[in-house]
């Protein structure tokens, strides 16, 4: 065995740290036109379409919101929105019913909605990029079980604690909900040591279902009164929401898609493994354990201020994904608009369709994104994405 | 669609396109640290002689997968500017002593070091911007345009919240030409060949603009049209713009013809390292791969051609 460290070095090279650069520097790599031409295109074909894609959604999103705050009991008309709006320093404008409508019930509750739906859906985008799965979901680590479990608890006990907007229910889901992401992490983490995806997944699904078992035991021991607040909470609404509730719930939201527009580029190389990642200089570990917590902290609001709305966060991100491509830079916000429009047209169609009585959110959602998903899978199989 | 490696073909080409679009803002990328400190770091390493030059320092590796040892003690070093191939029988580690050497894997045992730098005390985002890896294959389910996975080669270069600006898009445009893929920049990464992925993955190692090009089998999708040029692509890189090269081939012709120094990694060890005439002896390879070979001296060239002959046999 000949020692390799004895070879002699060929002559010749300087210090090269960065040869690529100055060669390209001194014009030694000039490229082909033809060549950049395709490339252009590709470059632009894309951004042109995720624009688009943005725009569209935008103005969804916007149309949605005058419907929602227009559509009900009384009709207040978009021109009138606009003059109660910006006439809002005004005492004048603010005057009539439909302005006290407006503003302390539709706009709160319009607004709350869409927050939820966008926490929703840039969770899952969140969700779906660290399981490198496209069918993964913000519950998917049992945050629905545990709120259920947190919201239950505090409906069984008649709690009354209050913390600015939140009352007993909402703070316990949302303690519930983080409290069982961070429980599924340490305990994937404790049997493999650095926790896997399939890890985490198993995990989750265990804590998700004993979690369930729970709830289901404490709503079967419940009176008949209880049981139903129960039961209405875990299928989701948005009735009585406040300015507090989206107070508590926007700064959230705002940070989410912060850290996640700013960790974009890791979340695509992420979608390719992680050891990718690490080679294409992503700290993966680090990276994870950020998205994972602004997942958990996302999903935690969203149920906090909604209950369990399912479909929302699995069907978004996926859908928008189709339209304009998996690049995270242009996922996050528009998984965030997807999200809001289409969280406040459910909420319109729950509290419209069967006027005056109120269907919960979660119905709707699930009866509408059921049959969506359902054509997604379909369209993977052709995609030979399975 | 070939590779362009002639050198008429980078030397000639148009470059006006780029100039108009971006040339100017092109100058402006910032340089790479260039490693001064080098000597430094192991000016007291006393017996192994310190040496500047060493670009990548394999010292005693140990690696096991829970409790089957892969790698028992590697050790090597890599000159800067070398051209190496990493051999070996499948299974003896080549993938994983690549893994290790990225800190992918972290080793039980032993040290890599990078110019002399500890490559446990660099970040990944640092290693990226000096190291390059073209895998094996990669699989995604997301629907990435080749344009884009080629884009992410920027990425360790990027700034966050940064676009790509015009003299990334050049380096990247540039990277494919060279692996001849811009042709294929629309279309969906998934459904591109196996040969074809492979040369995008090299261009996205490319557009890193990296000193050391690590590659797990970069021949192995490829026609024997295409393995041509990739080598003749890596020989250009390494020969024009010094890049660094190690390379886990299986060929072992090709690894005679391509490379000036061969390690030949068996049994968790490096068996042999050397010039291929060094390595590639009959009973050397006897030993790593468990069947007798007989080696030919090409007549046109250098090159030798290992041909297996059979089981090793009593009196054969």
């Amino acid at each position: 065995m000949r020692d390799y460290a004895e070879d002699r070095r060929p002559p010749g090279w300087g210090a090269p740290a960065s040869l690529l650069a100055e060669a390209r520097r001194e014009g030694a790599y000039p490229v082909h036109a033809r060549e950049a031409a395709v490339v252009l295109r590709a470059v632009r074909a894309r951004s042109r379409r995720e624009h688009a894609v943005l725009a569209v959604l935008a103005a969804v999103c916007v149309g949605a919101l005058l419907a929602g705050a227009g559509v009900g009991a009384v009709g207040i008309s978009p021109a009138r929105i606009g003059q109660i709006l910006l006439g809002l320093p005004a005492a004048a404008a603010a005057r009539g019913t439909d302005a006290v409508i407006l503003l302390q019930i539709r706009l709160p509750r319009v607004l709350v909605a869409g927050v939820t739906g966008a926490s929703l859906a840039v969770a899952g985008a969140l969700f779906q990029a660290l399981f490198r799965n496209p069918l993964a979901d913000p519950y998917i680590l049992g945050a629905s079980s545990g709120a259920s479990l947190g919201a239950v608890v505090a409906i069984a006990l008649a709690l009354d604690l209050h913390l600015f907007g939140w009352g007993a229910v909402p703070l316990l889901a949302f303690a519930g909900a983080l409290g069982t992401v961070w429980l599924v992490y340490r305990l994937a983490r404790a049997c493999t040591g650095r926790p896997s995806v399939l890890a985490l997944i198993l995990a989750g699904v265990a804590v998700g279902s004993f979690l369930s078992g729970l709830v289901s035991l404490i709503i079967y021991l419940l009176q008949d009164d209880r049981m139903h607040q129960a039961v209405f909470w875990m299928m989701g609404g948005f009735s009585g929401a406040t300015w507090d509730q989206l107070a508590m719930a926007a700064p959230y939201l705002v940070g989410g898609m912060a850290v996640a527009i700013w960790l974009a580029r890791d979340l695509d190389s992420l979608l390719l493994g992680e050891e990718t990642a690490q080679h294409l200089g992503v700290r993966v570990e680090w990276t994870r354990r950020l998205v994972l917590s602004v997942g958990a902290f996302l999903t935690a609001v969203a149920v906090a201020s909604g209950g369990v709305i399912g479909f929302v966060g699995l069907v978004v991100p996926h859908a928008v994904r189709m339209l304009g491509g998996p690049n995270h830079r242009y996922l996050v916000p528009a998984s965030a608009l997807g999200g809001a429009g289409l969280m406040i047209l459910a909420d319109l169609v729950a509290r419209s369709l069967l006027a005056p009585m109120e269907l919960p959110v979660g119905v709707v959602t699930a009866l509408t994104g059921a049959p969506f998903f359902l054509y997604l899978l379909q369209a993977r199989r052709s995609h030979r994405w399975m | 669609m070939r590779f362009r490696i002639r050198a008429q073909a980078w030397e000639h080409g148009n470059a006006q396109a780029w100039t108009r679009a971006g040339g100017e803002a092109g100058l402006s990328t910032k340089s790479r640290a260039a490693a001064p400190a080098v000597a430094g770091d192991r000016g007291g390493a006393g017996a192994l002689a310190p040496d500047a030059q060493c670009h990548l320092d394999v010292l005693g590796i140990r690696c096991s997968y829970g409790a089957w040892p892969v790698l028992r003690d590697v050790t090597f070093q890599i000159q800067r500017g070398d051209r190496v191939c990493l051999v070996g029988p499948n299974g003896a580690g080549k993938s994983t002593l690549l893994r290790c050497i990225t800190q992918v894997l972290h080793p039980q045992a032993g040290t890599v070091r990078l110019a002399g730098v500890p490559m446990s005390r660099l970040d990944p985002r640092q290693i990226a911007r000096r190291i390059a890896v073209v895998p094996q294959a990669a699989e995604s389910d997301f629907e990435f345009t080749v344009y884009e996975m080629v884009a992410m080669g920027r990425n360790p270069h990027l700034k966050a919240f940064a676009a790509p600006g015009p003299a990334d898009l050049a380096t990247i445009t540039r990277a494919m030409e060279q692996a001849a893929v811009a042709e294929l920049a629309e279309r969906p990464f998934a459904t591109l060949s196996g040969g074809e992925q492979q040369r995008v993955l090299l261009a996205r190692a490319l557009a890193q603009e990296p000193e050391i090009l690590l590659l797990d089998e970069p021949t192995a999708h490829l026609d024997i049209a295409y393995q041509v040029e990739m080598m003749d692509l890596l020989c250009q890189l390494n020969e024009t713009l010094g890049v660094t090269i190690l390379a886990a081939v299986h060929d072992l012709n090709l690894a005679s013809q391509y490379f000036g120094r061969v390690l030949l990694l068996a049994q968790g060890r490096i068996l042999a390292a050397g010039t291929p005439e060094e390595v590639m002896q009959p009973d050397i390879l006897q030993q790593a791969y468990g069947v007798q070979v007989t080696i030919l001296h090409r007549p046109d060239s250098s090159a030798l051609v290992v041909l297996p002959v059979g089981r090793k046999r009593e009196g054969a």
